[in-house]
């Protein structure tokens, strides 16, 4: 090996290099900073993104299911409104006898919709039904639905009367002007079961705003948000396309969400760090209000 | 020879492109994960289009032919086969459940075509399921004139010898699922009615006779939401004048439709039970055999021997109806003879007898359906 070769680096030359080592660190250090914050930003924009995405899927499908007409909003605000949310579709299967106080209802097993498995039928506690009534089976103007109260646990070993497996439980029906006599629920009627849900605005433990929801006996647990403030906005429209207070005669709702990230996001072209927020406003048409 | 191996630029770049390539990474994660996102979100909605139009096309395309020989729910169920929605946007099938005699059920599940497309790479495709209560939008025969068993126009009317017509309400003998029993009208006319036997029952109802001048003549062609002429356009089975003596057609265990000498079973025998045809013989018409459904004729009507006919019998000229012998012949349901410029005779072992269950049924099994009146629609799951 050569002297010259074997030298080293003078002071100077190492200082330069360090100087010049250092001043590419910090370009890298704060490219990557920014990123970060770049990333950390879009992040939270997807977030509040998804939030919104959610509100379109829950609440259009809950509320287009309602008939207003006929009861199924049980109380509505701005922000919030309780309805009674389809949850089961079933099948009599036998011809229930009327006249009681008491109706017992027995339904097919198969097909049956909105019920996993043999232990989650309905629940006697939170559920309740509307039965299919014919009446007269030549005219169609004396159709309706009875309005039920499920007052004992369904029993999954009856049996239709074509002998197949059943699902039991006992009603309370309000028949109202409708006459009660055995025949005018026939087998085969549909049964919807629903359940009371309410959606509303309300701040949750850690100060923030959502969307929340609730059955009859629980306490609001959050589904959408957090929210810019009370960033949810109900509007009722009657089939006039007017804005109505009248729960009957909704026939189209409008959803109005203002979604904030959860944490403030600092970017590059912000001067403080602030929540970044979106918003979707989407209507609702009510798919089964009487047609005439 | 190596002059300096001290340099820090090879390390300094390697440091960098990892920073880089980090970030890029950590970008192109979440580009992905958001177009994934979005992806889901469209062909859950395209898979909600696919179902909801599966559903209105199976109303669209409804036969009240081949969907009122099924059975019951529990028992039967009609398939709705897998089909590309008319927008090409998805594909959607499901099964039509009918619940009772006048009420079904279209369970219709639609998939989306892009995830359909994409299972290369794993998609699975959105799919949403969606239920319909439809109901046969029956034929109705409203007051005035009021139902009758047997309703004639000005022309008259004569039942002779041992014929019967009977107002109050039967049920045929082996049919079962019928509605609460009503009474009607023995025979109704805006024309003479002549009683001479006394043989039989006559004449019975409630009350048995009715000469009315309200019964006019669109009570023959008017028939609550449709006419003669659009039943008759609807007919499954069009005939030319002649003598017709029906009996239900099986092959291979199926009710064979195709044979238009199949006119239902109504001793209802499965298969051919359910299958009530609209049947239109645009001239005069001798009719024997068995059959039921809604029978019209554009001219007159010959009926004898042993007929056994449950549902509706309208026609537009006169009747002459006799014989009938040991077995006699039997109308269930009601019928309705405009006359034209003929009295219209009955005699013989002959029997109209009101049946609101032949009645109803056989309009149930004629009519077209629509959407139930509320509540008909569900998100299944």
């Amino acid at each position: 090996m050569s002297r010259l070769s074997a030298r080293g680096f003078t002071v100077v030359e190492l200082m330069v290099a360090l100087l010049m080592l250092g001043i590419t660190l910090t370009a890298v250090v704060q490219a990557f900073a920014s990123h970060q914050r770049t990333f950390s930003a879009q992040a939270q924009r997807i977030g509040v993104q998804q939030n919104l995405r959610t509100g379109l899927a829950v609440l259009p499908a809950e509320l287009r299911a309602l008939n207003a007409r006929e009861g199924d909003i049980l109380k509505m605000s701005d922000s919030s409104i309780t309805i009674r949310a389809l949850r089961q579709l079933a099948i009599l299967c036998q011809v229930p006898v009327l006249g009681g106080a008491s109706v017992t209802l027995t339904v097919r097993q198969r097909p049956i919709y909105g019920v996993p498995d043999t232990t989650k039928v309905f629940d006697n506690t939170k559920d309740g039904v509307y039965v299919f009534y014919e009446g007269d089976e030549s005219v169609r103007t004396d159709d309706a639905w009875v309005l039920g109260k499920i007052t004992s646990a369904p029993v999954n070993s009856a049996k239709c009367s074509d002998g197949k497996a059943a699902y039991s439980f006992t009603t309370t029906l309000t028949f109202g002007a409708l006459p009660a006599v055995t025949g005018a629920i026939a087998s085969g009627a549909p049964v919807r079961g629903y359940r009371q849900i309410t959606y509303g605005v309300f701040q949750y433990t850690d100060g923030r705003w959502y969307v929340g929801v609730k059955d009859s006996s629980a306490a609001m647990t959050p589904l959408i948000g957090p929210l810019l403030g009370k960033g949810l906005k109900f509007t009722y429209y009657d089939a006039n396309n007017v804005v109505t207070t009248d729960s009957s005669k909704v026939a189209r709702i409008g959803i109005s969400l203002v979604a904030q990230t959860t944490t403030v996001v600092r970017q590059a072209n912000m001067g403080s760090p602030a929540y970044k927020i979106d918003s979707v406003s989407t209507h609702t048409t009510l798919r089964n209000n009487p047609r005439w | 020879m190596v002059k300096n191996e001290g340099g820090i630029a090879l390390a300094t770049t390697l440091v960098i492109m990892t920073v880089v390539s980090g970030l890029i990474a950590g970008i192109v994660f979440v580009s992905t994960q958001e177009q994934r996102v979005a992806d889901n979100t469209r062909n859950a909605e395209q898979a909600f289009g696919a179902a909801e139009t599966g559903v209105y096309e199976v109303l669209r395309t409804w036969s009240p032919t081949k969907m009122s020989i099924h059975g019951l729910v529990g028992t039967d169920s009609i398939p709705v086969a897998d089909s590309l929605s008319p927008q090409k946007s998805g594909r959607y099938s499901g099964t039509v459940y009918r619940l009772t005699n006048d009420m079904y059920l279209i369970d219709v599940t639609g998939r989306d075509s892009v995830g359909l497309r994409s299972t290369a790479r794993g998609d699975v495709p959105g799919r949403s399921r969606q239920g319909l209560l439809v109901r046969i939008r029956s034929i109705s025969f409203p007051a005035p004139p009021g139902k009758a068993a047997l309703t004639v126009g000005d022309s008259g009317v004569k039942v002779n010898g041992s014929s019967y017509v009977n107002g109050h309400d039967s049920i045929p003998p082996t049919w079962t699922g019928c509605p609460p029993p009503d009474s009607a009208i023995g025979v109704l006319s805006s024309g003479t009615i002549n009683t001479k036997n006394g043989n039989k029952g006559g004449i019975q109802g409630a009350p048995a006779t009715d000469s009315t001048p309200q019964l006019v003549d669109s009570n023959f062609t008017v028939f609550g939401g449709a006419t003669y002429s659009q039943l008759a356009s609807a007919a499954s089975i069009t005939l030319p004048s002649g003598s017709y003596s029906p009996a239900p057609v099986v092959t291979n265990g199926v009710c064979d439709v195709s044979n238009t000498l199949n006119w239902g079973d109504g001793v209802h025998t499965q298969p051919c039970g359910g299958y009530y045809p609209i049947v239109h013989i645009t001239g005069d018409a001798t009719v024997t055999g068995t059959g039921q459904g809604i029978l019209l004729i554009d001219g007159d009507l010959n009926l004898g021997g042993n007929l056994q006919w449950f549902g509706v019998l309208i026609v537009q000229g006169a009747m002459k109806a006799a014989g009938g012998g040991k077995v006699g012949a039997n109308v269930w349901g009601i019928g309705l003879i405009r006359g034209g410029l003929d009295e219209t005779k009955i005699n013989g072992n002959i029997t109209f007898q009101y049946s609101k269950c032949g009645l109803t049924q056989a309009l149930n099994g004629t009519s077209i359906v629509s959407v139930s009146r509320s509540r008909a629609w569900s998100q299944l799951y």
